[in-house]
């Protein structure tokens, strides 16, 4: 079975940074009412084992374009912008700073058990997390891909993507413990 | 006067067959089955708990064996539980899928000590009179006592069945539960979560875009559930729970008050006193639900004891169990990124949500009076008969899908006794992912395999689920290999994992061992062995299965003939004829294993049939035309 790897495509979205949630999950469910292995009990043992795949894939598309990290990920492979998340680097010196300090915050304030303060800090690193996401949408529409410096800067914009979505959860954690 | 209706040459004449579908409710304490009654209208219709002779709804999930296999269950075994401890097996589900080591009180079980590891896998083994017996083996028994009484209520051989897990039910679970159902011989449409059924019994699956919860307390399990339904969709957005919390406990809590209260230990107690003080615990509990106090008393040789249990110490007793439930409401809550307020319905599930407090406690966190208009005890068996009756077909304007969640996370062992998550918790299932190791050492050239499942990060905090090789790699230089291990996990919940080394393309061939399941030869012995237990002839009963798989096989392929026939070539066609009319010639013998080897033939000449149809039909739908319009040929 031929399955299509453009998740865009796939979801029938246009293929940006920015989509519309409501009409992704729509499109979504729209082909898992069709295709869910739940549809096939009367079919041929071949035929559910196909559903089940397809099912299996519509799902990995939209986990990915439902997740900013993953779907900046997935536009720039699209693009043929290979990303290792494991491996790569940032070096921004102004960003590592601010990362340092936020992270201090942190230690102090869960030291402290402070969830007042830990509040105050989720709000700011959403805040950044959210303009950051902009900055990725604005720098992916304006970027010649075959430039390999735009193609490094947009490599670093989702690797801070990440940064400030690991905070995120880490801070959500914390405070649903203390709480 | 009616025209009469002449159908087109080809399609099928006859008229539309309901099937019959049961859905069961498995449950630690009691056991029901559901069936639709089924009016002959589209939409489908009522659900019905289906009784046993003498009217009653519930078959306590309790099993006793004797000398030459069982010999009572249900009430009948409840009722001698307390003069035959030994050999009645009660709360057994607690049991299923599960080791030794995960069992902190079993000693309500006489279990058997493996003498010889090397041969036995972890499955847990209870000595009876009737030998050694598994958990999978006494639900099996649960399951064709209820399928029994639907047969007769429903006038005929049940074609398929929906089973209820828990939600946090893990994948040795969910196979030990689907073990189960192989040796009662019923064939399983899907498993589904209980909390699922509930919201399905409910009927919210009319209802407008909303969120769910589910707070199922039942006999031995706790399990809340989020849900989310919109446009008739259900999805799992989180679960969480207790697989071993329940009403149990808060009969545990007041047998445990008793001794304190009488000065006793247990240990002073026959295994039958204690058996009568935990029967009368249970009534004690059911009777605060509308009274204030209630009578306890321990008699026996040597001990007297009476006193008065009033509702507010049974409140104390069990403040802090019910407090664990309500804080786990308040997890799954935050996994599901929701607050309470943005909860619309909150449905009760399971006796144990008679009780008073829990009602207080679940209603003040959720600030709304949850819905308990469904009998607790029947909801969940209700809403898988509804499942199940979608399944088969029988309502064919249903719009109702179940999008569900693997509840644990899924990993494979890697050095230093850490654990690598493929399938992350609340991913939806199916799901299938892949991820590439290496070999650790020069001219490694076999690779173990541990599978887990747990949110821990080391091994020793996370179940263990299978051990396999993959052997024959080619040997390399430490690093060079690119091992795939594939993880599928298909929509019951099941894993299954696949290993091959990419980078020279050498397969190698893979053995799951499930560390607390059962192996395949050991269900086959089972069920060999309970053939002759219940006398029943075995060669008939499997050509009867292979018949019924046959003529669903050649059914199912003529209908894929006849709406994209066109997608074959003259020469194949002629290949899939042939072989369809060798599986319905051989159906009408009784060489079972002939029928067997045409059926996995007529499979093998129909898998490029059934990939290009699949390919049409999603091509289609990604170009935004309807599926109906592909199968009315207008494309």
């Amino acid at each position: 079975m031929k399955l299509e790897q453009n998740f865009f495509t796939l979801l029938g979205q246009v293929q940006q940074f920015t989509v519309n949630r409501a009409a992704l999950k729509k499109q979504f469910r729209h082909l898992q009412r069709e295709y869910h292995p739940d549809r096939y009990i009367a079919k041929t043992p071949q035929e559910q084992r196909l559903a089940v795949q397809f099912s299996a894939h519509l799902n990995t598309a939209f986990a990915v374009l439902d997740n900013p990290v993953k779907r900046a990920t997935h536009l720039l492979e699209l693009s043929g912008v290979e990303i290792d998340h494991q491996n790569s680097t940032i070096k921004d010196p102004s960003f590592l700073m601010q990362q340092m300090e936020i992270r201090e915050t942190l230690d102090d304030a869960r030291a402290a058990s402070d969830l007042p303060a830990l509040e105050v800090l989720l709000n700011q690193v959403s805040d950044q997390f959210q303009a950051c996401q902009q900055g990725f949408s604005a720098q992916m529409e304006s970027s010649q891909l075959s430039s390999p410096s735009d193609e490094k800067d947009l490599r670093d914009t989702v690797g801070k993507m990440q940064f400030y979505e690991k905070l995120c959860d880490e801070l959500t954690s914390i405070i649903r413990s203390l709480s | 006067m009616a025209l009469l209706q002449i159908s087109e040459p080809g399609q099928s004449p006859l008229p539309h067959q309901f099937k019959r579908a049961i859905g069961i409710d498995l449950g630690t304490t009691n056991s029901l089955v559901a069936a639709v009654a089924n009016d002959g209208t589209a939409a489908g219709g009522i659900a019905n708990v289906i009784k046993d002779a003498e009217g009653r709804a519930i078959l306590p999930s309790v099993v006793n064996y004797g000398t030459s296999g069982v010999q009572h269950i249900g009430y009948q075994a409840q009722a001698i539980a307390a003069d035959d401890p030994h050999n009645t097996l009660a709360s057994f589900k607690r049991l299923m899928g599960r080791g030794l080591k995960d069992i902190s009180d079993t000693s309500q079980f006489k279990i058997v000590t493996p003498s010889d590891a090397s041969d036995k896998n972890d499955v847990i083994r209870i000595a009876t009179a009737a030998g050694e017996i598994t958990a999978m083996q006494a639900s099996a028994e649960i399951l064709k006592n209820l399928t029994a009484r639907a047969t007769d209520a429903l006038g005929g051989a049940i074609d398929g069945a929906v089973i209820t897990v828990p939600a946090y039910f893990d994948d040795a679970q969910r196979q030990a539960t689907k073990d189960a159902a192989t040796l009662a011989g019923l064939n399983v449409l899907r498993l589904i979560n209980e909390p699922t059924a509930a919201a399905v019994a409910y009927g919210l699956d009319k209802a407008d875009d909303r969120h769910i919860v589910v707070y199922d307390l039942g006999g031995g399990t706790f399990d809340v559930s989020i849900l989310q339904l919109s446009e008739g969709v259900f999805e799992v957005l989180a679960t969480g729970g207790d697989s071993a919390l329940g009403g149990d406990d808060f009969d545990l809590a007041i047998v445990a008050w008793a001794l304190s209260q009488a000065e006793i230990t247990q240990a002073e107690l026959s295994a039958q006193n204690y058996r009568r003080l935990l029967v009368d615990a249970r009534n004690a509990k059911q009777s605060l639900t509308d009274n204030a106090s209630v009578g306890l008393s321990i008699q026996s040789s040597t001990i007297s004891w009476a006193g008065e249990l009033t509702r507010d110490v049974f409140n104390q007793l069990i403040d802090s169990l019910v407090t664990t439930t309500i804080a786990a409401c308040k997890a799954s809550l935050d996994d599901a990124d929701l607050t309470a307020s943005d909860i619309a319905d909150v449905v009760l599930v399971g006796g144990s949500t008679r009780v008073p407090l829990v009602r207080e406690r679940v209603a003040a966190l959720f600030q709304q009076t949850p819905k308990t208009d469904v009998d607790p005890d029947q909801v969940v068996a209700l809403g898988a008969a509804i499942q199940a009756d979608s399944l088969v077909g029988n309502r064919s304007n249903s719009d109702l899908l179940l999008l569900d969640v693997i509840p644990l996370s899924l990993g494979i062992e890697t050095m230093g006794g850490l654990v690598e998550k493929i399938i992350h918790r609340n991913t939806s299932i199916p799901s299938s992912r892949a991820q590439e190791f290496t070999t650790y050492k020069d001219g490694q050239t076999a690779l173990a395999v541990h599978v887990l499942q747990g949110e821990r990060d080391l091994v020793s905090d996370c179940r263990s689920l299978a051990r396999f090789e993959l052997r024959g790699i080619l040997p390399m230089v430490a690093g060079a290999a690119r091992i795939e291990v594939v993880f599928n996990v298909d929509a019951d919940g099941i894993l299954d994992v696949s290993a091959k080394e990419t980078a020279t393309g050498v397969s190698a061939n893979v053995q799951v061992k499930p560390s607390y399941g059962l192996g395949e030869s050991e269900i086959t012995e089972m069920l060999k062995a309970s053939y002759t237990h219940a006398g029943e002839d075995r060669d008939a009963r499997m050509l009867a299965e292979q018949r019924v798989e046959a003529e669903g096989l050649v059914e199912a392929v003529k209908m894929a003939l006849e709406q994209d026939g066109e997608l074959l070539s003259d020469d194949e066609r002629k290949v899939i004829d042939a072989a369809m009319g060798k599986v319905s010639e051989l159906a009408l013998l009784s060489d079972s294993q002939a029928i067997a080897d045409a059926v996995a033939e007529l499979g093998r000449v129909t898998d490029t049939f059934a990939t290009r149809r699949m390919d049409q039909s999603i091509r289609t739908a990604l170009q935004g035309k309807s599926i109906d319009d592909v199968a009315d040929g207008s494309l």
